[in-house]
C-alpha cells in the first residue's frame, strides 16, 4: 500500500504539469493579452495612459517576456524546490524554497491573499450544503429503494428528476424574486452574507427595548438559505439517486436474502447490511465533491453577491489574469488528485477484496 | 459483548455538556460586553456631535447671552443636540460658497440630522487605497473621503474653491513659443539628419506597439514611418521639455483654505499637495496612469504652508483641471507607510483618509467581501453633512439590486430604460420614489464608427465623404432612441457634449432622408446595377460589410439590427459580427474590421485628440478608423495649446464643424441618465452636472429609516 501510494503521489508532479501546461498555453494563446486586459478597465483611458499602464504591467509582471519564459517563472515560483532569484530575476542558486502562488497583476495583490478573502465563504457554503446533500440523498435514497414502486418512490423520483433539470441559474433568480421580494414573500435577504447593520449586532439573538434582534450569527444563517438552497436541491438530487440505485441493487444481493432468511428483521437488514455496501458509490462521488469547495459557484454567487472562488476565477479568466488563474488551477488540481488516492485507500479499507499490492 | 451506557460514558456525556454550556455562556458574557461597548460608542458619537457643533457654531462667531431679535439655534440633529440654523462666516448666497445649498437645506423646518443613504455596487472594490485603485466604484468612495483644491460647480460647471480659496494662473506661454520654434526645427532638421538620435526611443515606441499589436511591426512600410513620426516627435518633445534655457511656459498659485483640516484633525496644507503630486510620481509607486496624466505638469512647489505653485511643462488647456481636480492625500499619513515600504501602499487595501465630509471608521483596516461603510467625518472643515453614513452594498445580479431597491433595502436605483419604463408604471414604487431623467456633462456618447483603411491597406469605401454621410441619413436615429433608448437621450450630431460650450450652435443632426442617401450614394458610384436590391460600386462588387460589436450585450446587438434594416433600404448589405470582448479589442488594436459600434465618455471639456487626430492613426492609436484632416488637425494640437477659454472653444466649434461634414463616425445618440432616489430624501434637485451632491441630502426626522 505504501509503495503504491508513493507511486502515486510521484505520478501527481508530472499530471500537475501537464495540467497546468495546458492551461497556461490555452489563456496565453487567448487574443488581446494585457491589451485587452487594460483596455477593459475602461475603454475611454487616454492611449498614453494605457500605454503607461501598459508598460507598467509588463515590467513589473514580466509579461512581455516570451510565454515559455512566463510558465517556466511561474512553475519556478510555486515549485518548492527551484532556483532562486533577486527582484530582476538574477539566479542566485538552486535549492528548496518557500513556494509562491504569484501576484494578480490587475489587482496588485499576492493570490493568497486573494484566494484567502474568497476562500472562507466559498467553504463555509460546500460545508454546510455538502453534509446536507449526503444526509437527505441518503435517507431518500434508502426509502426510495426500500418501497420500489410505491408512492414514495414514484413521488421522489419525479422530484428528483425535475429537481435535477431546473437550472440553478433559473431558480436563484426565482427565489430572490419571490422568497426575497416584498411583494411576494419577503423571508430571505436579497443578497449578501450579512445584514448592512450586521456590524452592531451581538453574536447571539439578545432582547433589547427596542425588540429582539437576531445577533450576528443568525443573521449569518438567514442569509446563507437561499444560496445553500439552491446549491443543495441539484447536488442532492443526483446523490439520491444514486443511493437509490445501489440500494435496490444491493436489496436484491445474496447477503439479503440469506439474513432475510435467517430471519434478520427488515430494519436491521436495511440499515446495517444494505445501507453500509450502498455507501460505496456515494465514497466514490464525494472524491469529485471536494475540488468544488474551492471552485465555488459562479452562478450562486453572482445571484446572491457572494465574493468567494467562483467569481475570483472568472474575473481572472476574463480579464486574463493568468497567474490567478493558474494558481488557483494548481491548487484545485492538487486537492482532486489528492482526493482520488484518498478515494482509492478507502476503497481499500472499506472492501478487503480491493488489493493495491 | 453487549453495549452498555456506563459511568465512563455518563462521565463523558457531562463533560461535553458543560464544555457546549460553558462555550454558551461565554458567548453570552462576550455579547454583553458588546452592547456596553455599543452603548458607549453611541456616547462617544453623541458627545462627537456636539463638539463638532460647538465648534462649527464658534466659527460662526459668539454671541453671549441671548438679545432679543437675534436667531436661536432651532433645528434638532439625530442625536438630539442643537445645531445653528447656518455656520460658516460665508453667506450662503455667495458664488464662491461650495456649501451654498446645503446652507440653504439646512435653513428649512424639516431639516435633521441623521439617517443613511445606501447604494449599490455592481461590482467588488478590489481596493479603497487612492491612486492604486482602478475601478469606478473606488473613485466613487474617494469622492466622499478626499478633496481637491477647487471643484466643478454642479450648478454652473465652473470652478468653485475647495481647499483652495483662490488661485491665480501665470501665463507666459507666449514667450514659450516665440522660444520653442526655433528649437523644435533645428531639433527636427537634426532628427531627419540623423535619425539614430533618437533610436532609443523608436525601440521604446516600437516595444510598446508590439505588445499592444501582439505582433512584431515590420521596418518598412506605412506602420513603420507612423512610429518613427510618433518616436520623432517624442525625442523632440523630450529634448525641448529638458532643455535648461526653456522659459517657464505656465505656472498657476494657489492660496490654501485656513482651517482646513484632514479627518484625523492635521490641517490641510500646501505641502500635502506637493506631496500628493511627487507619490503620483514616484515610480515605485504603482500608479502609472495617474503618472501619465500629470506628465504635463513639471514640478508642484509649497512655498509656505498656505501657498502652492504648479508649473507646467507646457501650455495646456487642462492644466487648470489637472491641478484643482488633483486629490488631497495627507503626508502625515502616506508617507511613513511609502517611505517604509512602496510595496506596502502598493497592496494596500483600504489606506484611506482625506478631508472630506466623510471617512472610513477604520481608516486603514477596510478589506474587500462586502459592503463600505463611510461615517460623518466629525472634524470636517465645513458644514457637517447631515446623514450620518453613506453605505455602499455590493450586487452582483441586477434583478437582485432591483428587488432590493423595492424593498426598501436600497434608497438609490439607477436603471436601464427598460427598467426605468416598467418601475414608472409600478403605482408602490412612485408613491416611495422620485425618478429622475436628466443628462450629464459625464454621459457618453454611442457612433458607428467607419474604417477607412481597407485590409489591404488601401482605402476602403468608407474613406469617401459622401459614403459616410450617406450612411448616416440611411438611419432613422430618432426612431431608433425611442425604440432602444425607450426616447430616454438625445440624438448625437458631434462628439461634444451638449451641456459643454464646445458645439457649435448651427450646427443639426443630418436628416433621416433616404432619397437624399440614395443620391449620395449614386453620385459615389453605387447603384444597383444587376436589379438584385443591393448597390454595387464601379467594379460590380456589391456593398456589403460587417459591423463588429461587443457579444452578449442586448442593447448592441438590438441596435446593430436596427441598423441592418435600415441600410437595406439603401441597398446596402450589413453582416452583424458580434465579438467577445478581448477578440474585438485586439481587431481594434489592430483596425482589423471594416465597420465598428462603441461608446465613448465624454466630460465637460472634451478632448478629440485620442479619436480624431490623425497621429493616433498609428497602431494602438485611438484613431481606429484612420480619419484624416489636416485642418482638423491643426485645431486640435492648438486648441490644447491654447489656455484662453473664448479662443479655445471657437476652436473646438469648428472642430465640431468639420466632423459634421466629414462625418468619420455616425455619431447615433447620447444616453440620459435613469435614476430613483427614496422619496424621504430632501434637498435633492436636478442640476448642469446632475443630481445635488448626496452630502448635501437630509431626511426629515419622522420619515428617517435607519438608525444606528
Amino acid at each position: 500500500m505504501t509503495s503504491y501510494i508513493i507511486r502515486r503521489l510521484l505520478l501527481m508532479v508530472p499530471t500537475l504539469v501537464g495540467i497546468t501546461l495546458v492551461v497556461f498555453f490555452v489563456m496565453a494563446l487567448r487574443p488581446g493579452g494585457v491589451a485587452a486586459a487594460v483596455d477593459q478597465m475602461e475603454r475611454g483611458m487616454r492611449p498614453e495612459e494605457a500605454q503607461a499602464l501598459r508598460a507598467y504591467y509588463n515590467q513589473h509582471y514580466g509579461l512581455d517576456k516570451p510565454r515559455y519564459v512566463q510558465y517556466l517563472r511561474w512553475l519556478n515560483n510555486v515549485s518548492p524546490l527551484g532556483f532562486h532569484h533577486d527582484d530582476s530575476w538574477t539566479l542566485t542558486g538552486f535549492g528548496f524554497k518557500k513556494p509562491d502562488l504569484g501576484e494578480s497583476f490587475l489587482r496588485n495583490q499576492k493570490v493568497t491573499s486573494l484566494v484567502a478573502e474568497a476562500l472562507p465563504v466559498t467553504l463555509v457554503l460546500n460545508l454546510i450544503t455538502i453534509p446536507l446533500a449526503y444526509c437527505i440523498s441518503i435517507f431518500v435514497g434508502i426509502y426510495a429503494g426500500r418501497y420500489r414502486g410505491k408512492w414514495f418512490d414514484t413521488t421522489s423520483n419525479v422530484v428528483l428528476l425535475g429537481a435535477w433539470s431546473i437550472p440553478v441559474m433559473w431558480t436563484g433568480v426565482m427565489f430572490v424574486g419571490f422568497f426575497a421580494n416584498r411583494d411576494f414573500c419577503h423571508w430571505f435577504p436579497t443578497g449578501g452574507v450579512h445584514d448592512s447593520l450586521a456590524g452592531q449586532m451581538t453574536f447571539l439573538p439578545h432582547l433589547f427595548e427596542t425588540g429582539l434582534q437576531r445577533g450576528w450569527l443568525f443573521d449569518a444563517m438567514w442569509h446563507l438559505v437561499l444560496p445553500v438552497l439552491c446549491l443543495l436541491y441539484g447536488a442532492f438530487a443526483y446523490l439520491a439517486k444514486l443511493m437509490r440505485s445501489s440500494v435496490l441493487e444491493n436489496l436484491t444481493a445474496d447477503f439479503v436474502r440469506t439474513a432475510r432468511a435467517k430471519g434478520v428483521r427488515e430494519h436491521v437488514i436495511l440499515f446495517q447490511h444494505v445501507l453500509r455496501n450502498s455507501l460505496l458509490p456515494l465514497i466514490t462521488v464525494a472524491a469529485g465533491l471536494i475540488p468544488s469547495l474551492l471552485g465555488g459557484s459562479l452562478i450562486v454567487e453572482t445571484i446572491f453577491s457572494i465574493h468567494g472562488m467562483g467569481k475570483l476565477m472568472i474575473d481572472a479568466i476574463n480579464q486574463q489574469d493568468n497567474e490567478v488563474v493558474m494558481s488557483v488551477t494548481l491548487v484545485a488540481s492538487i486537492i482532486s488528485l489528492a482526493s482520488l488516492i484518498v478515494r482509492d485507500v478507502c476503497y481499500a479499507i472499506a472492501d478487503p477484496r480491493v488489493s493495491f499490492e | 459483548m453487549e453495549n452498555r451506557f456506563g459511568i465512563k460514558d455518563l462521565v463523558n456525556l457531562l463533560l461535553l455538556v458543560m464544555i457546549v454550556v460553558l462555550l454558551g455562556l461565554q458567548m453570552i458574557q462576550k455579547d454583553r460586553q458588546w452592547v456596553l461597548m455599543q452603548q458607549l460608542k453611541g456616547k462617544i458619537e453623541s458627545q462627537s456631535n456636539d463638539l463638532t457643533n460647538i465648534r462649527q457654531a464658534l466659527s460662526g462667531g459668539v454671541t453671549i447671552g441671548n438679545r432679543a431679535g437675534l436667531p436661536r439655534p432651532t433645528d434638532t440633529n439625530a442625536t438630539g443636540t442643537t445645531r445653528p440654523e447656518t455656520t460658516g462666516t460665508e453667506p450662503a448666497t455667495d458664488a464662491t460658497d461650495p456649501f451654498a445649498r446645503l446652507r440653504e437645506g439646512m435653513k428649512r423646518p424639516d431639516f435633521a440630522m441623521g439617517d443613511w443613504c445606501v447604494d449599490a455596487f455592481g461590482s467588488e472594490i478590489n481596493t479603497l487605497t487612492p491612486l492604486i485603485s482602478t475601478d469606478a466604484y473606488a473613485s466613487i468612495v474617494q469622492g466622499f473621503v478626499q478633496e481637491s483644491l477647487a471643484n466643478l460647480d454642479p450648478e454652473t460647471l465652473a470652478w468653485q474653491p475647495m481647499l483652495a480659496v483662490s488661485w491665480k494662473p501665470v501665463d507666459h506661454s507666449e514667450a514659450y513659443f516665440a522660444w520653442r520654434k526655433p528649437v523644435e526645427q533645428k531639433l527636427r532638421a537634426e532628427a531627419e539628419a540623423d535619425p539614430s538620435v533618437y533610436r532609443d526611443v523608436l525601440a521604446t515606441v516600437k516595444k510598446s506597439f508590439e505588445d499592444q499589436l501582439g505582433r512584431a511591426v515590420k521596418s518598412e512600410g506605412e506602420e513603420w514611418e507612423q512610429l518613427q513620426a510618433a518616436a520623432k516627435q517624442q525625442w523632440i518633445d523630450k529634448r525641448v521639455d529638458d532643455a535648461p534655457d526653456r522659459p517657464v511656459p505656465f505656472q498657476i498659485e494657489f492660496q490654501m483654505r485656513p482651517g482646513a483640516a484632514f479627518s484625523d484633525g492635521v490641517p490641510v496644507t500646501a505641502y500635502d499637495v506637493e506631496f500628493t503630486f511627487n507619490l503620483v510620481m514616484n515610480p515605485k509607486i504603482a500608479a502609472p496612469r495617474q503618472r501619465s496624466a500629470y506628465e504635463a505638469i513639471q514640478s508642484v512647489k509649497a512655498e509656505s504652508d498656505d501657498r502652492v505653485v504648479f508649473t507646467f511643462r507646457r501650455p495646456y488647456f487642462r492644466a487648470l483641471d489637472l491641478a484643482a481636480e488633483m486629490p488631497v492625500m495627507p503626508a502625515h499619513f502616506y508617507k511613513p507607510v511609502v517611505d517604509r515600504d512602496p510595496e506596502q501602499f502598493n497592496r494596500s487595501r483600504g489606506l484611506l483618509v482625506g478631508s472630506g465630509p466623510y471617512m472610513l471608521e477604520d481608516p486603514k483596516g477596510w478589506q474587500p467581501g462586502g459592503q463600505v461603510v463611510l461615517v460623518r467625518n466629525q472634524r470636517y472643515w465645513g458644514p457637517a453633512s447631515p446623514l450620518n453614513r453613506q453605505v455602499f452594498r455590493l450586487f452582483t445580479l441586477d434583478q437582485a439590486r432591483q428587488v432590493a431597491f423595492r424593498n426598501g433595502e436600497l434608497d438609490m436605483f439607477g436603471a436601464s430604460p427598460e427598467q426605468y419604463v416598467d418601475m414608472l408604471k409600478d403605482k408602490s414604487l412612485s408613491g416611495r420614489a422620485n425618478s429622475y431623467e436628466y443628462m450629464t456633462p459625464y454621459n457618453g456618447y454611442r457612433f458607428i464608427a467607419w474604417n477607412q483603411l481597407g485590409a489591404d491597406h488601401k482605402p476602403s469605401r468608407f474613406a469617401d465623404q459622401r459614403v459616410r454621410q450617406a450612411l448616416t441619413m440611411l438611419l432613422n436615429r430618432p426612431r431608433m432612441l425611442k425604440d432602444i433608448m425607450r426616447g430616454y437621450g438625445q440624438v448625437c450630431d458631434g462628439p461634444f457634449n451638449p451641456l459643454g460650450e464646445q458645439n457649435a450652435p448651427e450646427v443639426t443632426p443630418w436628416p433621416y432622408d433616404v432619397k437624399g442617401a440614395r443620391a449620395l450614394l449614386k453620385e459615389a458610384g453605387y447603384e444597383d446595377r444587376d436589379g438584385d436590391g443591393v448597390i454595387e460600386g464601379s467594379t460590380g462588387q456589391p456593398f456589403r460589410f460587417k459591423l463588429t460589436y461587443p457579444s452578449g450585450n442586448v442593447n448592441y446587438q438590438s441596435m446593430v439590427f436596427f441598423v441592418k434594416d435600415a441600410l437595406a433600404e439603401g441597398g446596402i448589405v450589413l453582416e452583424p459580427d458580434p465579438l467577445e470582448w478581448s477578440v474585438m479589442v485586439d481587431r481594434l488594436n489592430n483596425h482589423n474590421f471594416e465597420a465598428i459600434t462603441l461608446m465613448w465618455t465624454s466630460g465637460p471639456e472634451t478632448d478629440i485628440n485620442q479619436m480624431f487626430h490623425s497621429d493616433q492613426i498609428r497602431p494602438g492609436g485611438d484613431n481606429f478608423v484612420a480619419y484624416r484632416n489636416s485642418r482638423l488637425d491643426m485645431l486640435i494640437t492648438q486648441a490644447r495649446l491654447t489656455v484662453d477659454k473664448d479662443k479655445r472653444m471657437e476652436m473646438w466649434r469648428e472642430c465640431h464643424r468639420i466632423l459634421h461634414a466629414d462625418q468619420p463616425y455616425t455619431f447615433l445618440f447620447w444616453g440620459k441618465s435613469l435614476r430613483f432616489v427614496d422619496k424621504r430624501f430632501k434637498n435633492v434637485r436636478l442640476l448642469k452636472a446632475g443630481l445635488t451632491p448626496r452630502t448635501e441630502w437630509y431626511a426629515p426626522k419622522a420619515e428617517q429609516h435607519w438608525k444606528e
